[in-house]
């Protein structure tokens, strides 16, 4: 079989649409001025009305009619200013605790961390065996003190949705602010601020195939919140610094043109791809919602028994396939995924899990290559297994 | 033995480290380059020669003992 390149991690990251491209170069050479107000020059205003045509369709895309959206460096720094912010702005408050599931993201998790320096106590919310929210838990970890509540509404790992009207209803019973992370599910899964009763909303521009570092927060009228980077007023005062035009703007571009057409292609690429490998590989196990509507579509994580995932990942790699490990054996630390184990898995699953994301840039042949190469990776990886047996 | 370029010391790594050393000196390296990786993690050994294959990757020795292992092989053309 000819090699090629398959880039099957785009939970991760997605290429950047030629025509997002395309628009970022105009705004580089035409729109250089640093944005400001009316009162200032003309290239300064054009930069600024640039920026708010990005705005205006993240607003339509969120359903926002009251409160911000505020444009970040990213999904990491949305989270950041979502925790930090609103726990610096209501220090002196009686409500001292914040609930977090525990799959949440590390720009979340560690966030949550940092304000225990600052009396703040962290409790975290279970999931099932499928990532989905716990919400009895929910309910007994909630009370009048708790100051936020964080859920991401898909998980980045595993693909599992929440759903957050019903967490929403419970938090707002008790007063707190509501926080989602919609990093992985922005454009895939609709999202709605007012009816679904959503405080804080953070999103990314590159995994819509949009530009790398650029995100925004949403941020409703009600919250207590304050800026965690200070500078200049820009941002409606909430986050300092001389914004990026291109990189929003691009960001703008990518909302514009993206295609739930493509979202139909990605699921069927990923349905067949999990097919296929089940037919032709014995031991596979599907880490997630089994119920495929209850994830995010271009999202497949399975383990295969007596494999670690970071040799398949490796031997993948060498036949020109990018997928990804639960297993943080690449970052020295030796740890499983977080996820998996919060998920009740084994630490011999979640080192086993792999993750397969395909983006509107694959086809079927690159599902079939992927297969071939996964059933050969994979059989040669159990040959080499003290444990495994036909 | 032939005379090797590139010296790859995973003596005392366990996996996935001599793996991803190998894979960091072919991507280093220039075709036609001779690489010499030794080892001790058993299960690197015949991963590492595993890989070689879809690296087209020319194996010129392999051996194996008890205590230590060694591959020497030429990188391919890209």
């Amino acid at each position: 079989m000819e090699k090629r390149e398959v880039y099957l991690d785009n939970n991760s990251s997605t290429r950047v649409d030629d025509r997002v491209i395309t628009h970022m170069n105009k705004i580089f050479s035409e729109l250089y001025a640093i944005a400001s107000s009316q009162f200032s020059h003309t290239p300064g205003i054009l930069a600024k009305e640039e920026i708010e045509k990005a705005r205006d369709k993240v607003i339509k895309k969120i359903g926002q009619d009251r409160g911000h959206v505020v444009f970040t460096s990213g999904a990491t720094e949305s989270n950041n200013l979502a925790l930090k912010g609103v726990g610096f702005a209501n220090l002196d408050g009686k409500r001292k605790k914040i609930l977090i599931s525990k799959i949440e993201h590390f720009s979340v998790l560690h966030s949550a961390n940092f304000l225990k320096r600052f009396g703040f106590q962290i409790d975290y919310i279970n999931v099932d065996g499928e990532g989905f929210l716990d919400i009895d838990h929910l309910s007994s970890l909630i009370d009048d003190n708790t100051l936020l509540v964080s859920v991401m509404h898909a998980n980045n790992e595993v693909g599992t949705v929440q759903n957050i009207k019903d967490i929403s209803e419970i938090v707002h019973k008790y007063g707190a602010y509501f926080h989602v992370d919609a990093a992985s599910s922005f454009l895939q899964i609709p999202i709605n601020v007012k009816t679904q009763d959503i405080d804080l909303l953070s999103i990314s521009s590159h995994k819509i195939y949009g530009p790398k570092g650029v995100g925004a927060l949403y941020v409703g009228d009600e919250v207590k919140i304050e800026k965690i980077i200070d500078g200049g007023y820009q941002e409606y005062n909430l986050r300092g610094g001389t914004e990026n035009v291109p990189s929003i703007s691009g960001f703008g571009k990518a909302i514009e043109i993206y295609d739930r057409e493509d979202l139909i292609k990605t699921r069927n690429l990923r349905d067949y791809l999990y097919k296929r490998l089940t037919e032709e590989i014995d031991g596979v196990l599907l880490n997630g919602p089994s119920d495929f509507e209850k994830r995010i579509s271009n999202n497949l994580n399975v383990s295969f028994e007596y494999v670690e995932g970071e040799s398949v990942v490796l031997h993948l790699d060498t036949r020109g396939i990018a997928v990804i490990t639960g297993s943080a054996c690449f970052s020295r630390s030796l740890e499983a995924s977080h996820v998996l184990l919060a998920m009740g898995f084994s630490h011999e699953r979640a080192h086993g899990s792999i993750r397969f994301s395909p983006s509107k840039y694959n086809n079927v042949e690159d599902m079939d290559y992927t297969v071939f190469h996964v059933r050969e990776v994979v059989d040669k990886l159990r040959e080499l297994s003290p444990l495994y047996t036909k | 033995m032939r005379d090797y370029l590139i010296f790859v010391d995973c003596s005392s790594d366990k996996c996935p480290l001599p793996f991803v050393k190998t894979r960091n000196a072919i991507l280093n390296a220039d075709p036609g380059n001779i690489i010499k990786v030794v080892g001790s993690d058993v299960r690197s050994y015949h991963e590492i020669l595993m890989a070689l294959k879809p690296w087209n990757a020319e194996v010129i020795e392999a051996t194996d003992t008890k205590e230590r292992w060694e591959i020497v092989f030429r990188v391919a053309k890209r």
